[in-house]
């Protein structure tokens, strides 16, 4: 009964986030200098289309009323028309979002599989060549940017030995599993580097923590005293800092995208600073939100399904 | 001494040759600290001096020898396609990518950290106000946020300071205020206020001191981020502008040369690296120093 | 687990009714700050059904020397060496014991209850699959038979409502509730030894002696020898059969409980001893020992207790310590001046500190 209440508490929490983000979405399209309708029309500027365009965006109104507006668009589901596409944002959006999507869970995938054996391995074997390579390996790889590692890896890989596709989304499933293997990698290193020192850590502690001597004195295989005790208290360290850092991942898949050439919202994104397609930034940038606090959700309720101390709040 | 020596005695002695006790001095024991410092202060030099190290400018654009190899005569790391001289380019890029670091870095610490501070020490309204925003804010990815807002503001490597003085205040409120609500109940400061002294003081004296050290620990972190924010930003020609020799930026101007002039993206992408390995040992050895006692 | 190198090529056996006898156990640790000699030729030996009690402050090196014993020092920084002999690992000595071997051992006959029961069980894990682990390592049983024993084991160590508080997690249980877990986790397999680490320490009054009570029971029903680890000569009094008073790593008395507590003879026991509240005293502070134990790291020859004892002389600085014994049964002291130990008027006035 207590999980039920807790589950519903924490969705009923994400209500007024949700209105938040609204919000600052809805400010940032006022954050332009000058004149807005200038800014969009551009060249094709004239008093008459500004004097409408600013009609039929609100801008002659309060400020409130404006954001009424924007909040009935959103719940029709409109998130207005992209300037240079001349079409409903929501479309451009749509049609871009399974890449961006596909590329971060195969990026969360990769990135569990090489950090979750890497900490553990660099805790149990503390100190020795593994932990200390390992070390320095995410020493650098953090302070690498993710679009240089991404250009030596397209160099290295997809010129040079041909093994993977230079850029671009492919077609079918097993196209993407092949086309976006080198950007997930890309993206999953610098990922990994976090969930690598978490683990890292949370391993050390667990594998000195008292309940492990307990553990062992039973006369049970080191193996199930590492399975049942250690493990099972260490990952969940690692459960935390993915949540928090989810919203790093998404911001690299942003730049890593254009690097790639992926079709996805990232470049989109990119692409639409450079056209002033202002309601297609503030478009991304509100569905990009919304699907991190959706994250952030999924991974908090799995953090209290892993430990049950969570609930008691 | 007896000739024979009990085996106790002969484990113990041979355990003691193995163990060389960690006295060799400050410098030994601290050095992820030092060498990260030592990193930045090269950098830092190199930087202040880049008149001095080359006589080369940065836009010097030089038609006849562009896309000059390493190591060819009067140009060490070679030139771009404009005949540009790549160290040059790195070492007066190295002036903006540090003031980057700097400062951003800097005002958003001053800031997230006075605003931390209050909120966690007055409590209230205040204090779950900010909390909730701290939470919005969250909610964004926030290389996403930047790029928004310096799509509305213009790209320009200002308006990239701004997008993220705007936004990253929000890491240093939180976790001052988390370390604030905590200390606030300690008796040290529960002793400050039944001195009498005025609140200010008493964060301004008492608890800050204290957990100066927590939020410098993150800054290093940040700064590293914002290293790398920038030169993202300005390898998407949304921060610095051309012909700017931020790194970022001259590692997308290299793109399109990279199969045959690595050089042009590499050299910058190194220096990247540098930076920021400089500031994470910088950031773990103070950890390390934090936890044994300074 | 440990390293140890055997001195013997194997232990002389087990005398009588001796369950366990311990022979020279010396523990070293590697630290940064040099060698530390945590433990330093120890030796005893545990009798069938019998308490003994390791006394001492901390760092006296009472609760290394148990976790030696159970295998649980980490071998890269500690090092142990010296001769173990246990009736249920039969002409070996304990410290050799590897892997499979070890894990044989522990449960089923060397088991352990540690000082703080809130760290003590793992949080993300319920308490009754923590007790039926125990259960089930050394006998191969169903689930449901594994179920009901552990069932019965927390019933019998006084959880009500055994049945449905199994499913509970370890923070919603209280502190004595909690080590009450691990006393029954620690008798699952019904070992033949157990090692007590101060396992009322972290408790408050009341219920230490409810814990400590359920311990006796459990003894005197089992029939198993224990090794009661403390701090509090009052708790060691009330339970053991023997005392050994441990200080810097070595065991400076040696003796059954009555004859420690009316006639002491090492200077540190009798300094104990006056410390303790007395109602007939008229001063109104406690006497303490003067001085702190000496750093484990540089130990120089000599008595270790000599800079703090009222009857130091200049020879006990030198003296090479040795175990001797006064000659009244099984007492043991190491002391060169035990038999002026005994003199009160050789002792300074209780002073008021």
């Amino acid at each position: 009964m207590a999980r039920t209440s807790f589950v519903a508490r924490r969705i009923l929490q994400v209500i007024p986030v949700l209105f938040g983000i609204t919000v600052v979405t809805f400010f940032l399209l006022r954050l332009i200098p000058g004149d807005p309708a200038l800014a969009i029309l551009g060249e094709h500027y004239t008093k008459a289309s500004a004097t409408q365009l600013r009609h039929s965006l609100g801008l002659d109104r309060p400020l409130i009323v404006q954001y009424l507006m924007y909040m009935q668009h959103l719940f029709q589901g409109n998130l207005g028309e992209s300037i240079f596409f001349r079409e409903p944002a929501r479309t451009v959006i749509a049609e871009r979002l399974p890449a961006t999507l596909f590329l971060v869970f195969y990026s969360v995938m990769l990135a569990i599989l090489i950090s979750i054996p890497t900490g553990i391995i660099s805790a149990l074997r503390r100190g020795g060549v593994f932990d200390q390579t390992a070390r320095v390996t995410t020493l650098v790889g953090f302070a690498m940017p993710g679009f240089w590692l991404g250009i030596i890896f397209i160099i290295i890989f997809a010129v040079h030995l041909q093994i993977f596709p230079v850029n671009g989304y492919g077609t079918s499933f097993w196209g993407h599993i092949d086309h976006l293997f080198l950007p997930s990698l890309t993206i999953a290193i610098g990922f990994s580097t976090i969930l690598i020192r978490t683990l890292r850590s949370s391993t050390l502690s667990a594998l000195n923590a008292d309940y492990v001597d307990t553990a062992r004195i039973k006369g049970i295989s080191r193996f199930a005293v590492h399975r049942r005790h250690v493990f099972r208290n260490s990952v969940i360290a690692v459960v935390v800092v993915f949540g928090i850092n989810l919203a790093f991942l998404i911001g690299g898949t942003v730049i890593i995208e254009n690097v790639f050439s992926i079709p996805g919202v990232g470049s989109l994104l990119v692409d639409s600073v450079g056209t002033r397609d202002y309601p297609v930034v503030q478009g991304v940038t509100l569905v990009l939100a919304v699907f991190v606090v959706v994250i952030n959700l999924m991974t908090d309720l799995a953090h209290s399904a892993l430990d049950p101390r969570v609930m008691v709040e | 001494m007896s000739a024979t020596a009990s085996p106790a005695e002969l484990l113990y002695e041979r355990l003691q040759s193995r163990s060389h006790p960690r006295a060799g001095g400050w410098a030994r024991r601290h050095g992820t600290l030092l060498v990260g410092a030592g990193i930045l202060a090269a950098i830092i030099v190199a930087a202040v001096a880049a008149p001095l190290l080359t006589p080369y400018n940065p836009d010097t654009l030089d038609p006849l020898h562009p896309l000059a190899h390493p190591l060819s005569p009067g140009h060490i790391l070679g030139t771009d396609q404009y005949g540009r001289d790549i160290l040059a380019r790195i070492l007066y890029g190295a002036r903006i990518d540090l003031l980057i670091a700097f400062g951003a870095t800097s005002v958003t610490l001053v800031v997230g950290t006075t605003i931390g501070l209050i909120s966690g020490y007055f409590g209230g309204w205040l204090d779950s106000l900010l909390m909730r925003i701290v939470d919005l804010f969250f909610a964004f990815p926030f290389f996403v946020l930047v790029i928004a807002i310096v799509a509305m503001l213009g790209p320009s490597l200002f308006n990239m300071f701004i997008a993220i003085w705007l936004t990253s205040w929000i890491a240093y409120a939180r976790i001052m205020r988390g370390h604030t609500v905590v200390a606030k109940n300690r008796e040290y400061v529960l002793a400050a206020k039944a001195l009498g002294y005025r609140n200010h003081r008493v964060m301004a004296r008492h608890i800050l001191p204290n957990l100066v050290s927590f939020v410098l620990i993150f800054a290093m972190v940040d700064a590293v981020g914002n290293v790398l924010l920038g030169a993202s930003l300005g390898f998407l020609g949304l921060g610095a502008q051309p012909p700017s020799p931020e790194w970022g930026a001259m590692i997308s101007d290299g793109q399109n040369y990279i199969l045959t002039s690595w050089w042009l993206s590499t050299f910058p992408g190194v220096a990247i690296v540098l930076v920021g390995v400089g500031f994470s040992l910088l950031g773990d050895g103070l950890a390390d120093l934090l936890r044994t006692g300074d | 687990m440990t390293e140890a190198v055997s001195e013997y090529v194997g232990p002389s056996p087990l005398a009588g009714d001796e369950v366990l006898r311990v022979d020279g156990l010396h523990t070293f640790i590697q630290t940064d700050s040099g060698v530390v000699r945590a433990v330093d030729d120890v030796s005893f030996s545990l009798r069938q059904g019998e308490i003994l009690g390791l006394v001492g402050e901390s760092g006296s090196g009472k609760s290394v020397t148990c976790r030696t014993l159970m295998g649980l020092m980490p071998s890269p920084p500690a090092r142990s060496i010296g001769t173990v002999s246990y009736e249920g690992f039969p002409g070996r000595n304990l410290l050799d014991a590897r892997g499979s071997e070890l894990q044989r051992l522990r449960g089923a006959h060397l088991s352990m209850i540690f000082q703080d029961p809130m760290s003590s069980l793992n949080p993300v894990m319920r308490v009754g699959d923590q007790v039926e682990e125990a259960v089930g390592s050394h006998e191969r049983l169903g689930q449901r038979e594994r179920r009901k024993r552990a069932a019965e084991l927390l019933d019998r160590v006084g959880i009500p409502a055994a049945h449905r508080r199994m499913r509970g997690y370890p923070h919603e249980f209280s502190g004595g509730m909690r080590q009450r877990v691990l006393i029954a986790t620690a008798i699952a397999s019904k070992p033949r030894v157990l090692f007590a680490d101060e396992p009322t320490t972290a408790l408050d009054v009341i219920i230490q002696d409810q814990i400590l009570s359920l311990l006796l029971e459990l003894q005197r029903d089992s029939g198993m020898s224990m090794v009661l680890v403390s701090h509090d000569l009052g708790v060691i009094a009330e339970m053991c059969d023997r005392i050994a008073v441990m200080y810097a790593g070595e065991i400076v008395e040696l003796s059954d409980t009555t004859t420690l507590l009316t006639a002491p003879r090492h200077p540190y026991t009798i300094s104990l001893l006056r410390s303790l509240p007395d109602s007939d005293q008229r001063s109104r502070y406690l006497p303490s020992i003067v001085g702190t134990p000496p750093q484990l790291t540089d130990v120089e020859p000599g008595c270790r207790f000599a800079q703090r004892c009222p009857l130091m002389t200049d020879e006990c600085r030198t003296w090479t310590t040795e175990l001797l014994s006064p000659g009244e049964g099984e007492h043991l002291v190491r002391c060169r001046r035990h038999d002026d130990a005994r003199r009160p008027e050789l002792w300074p006035e209780q002073s008021s500190v």
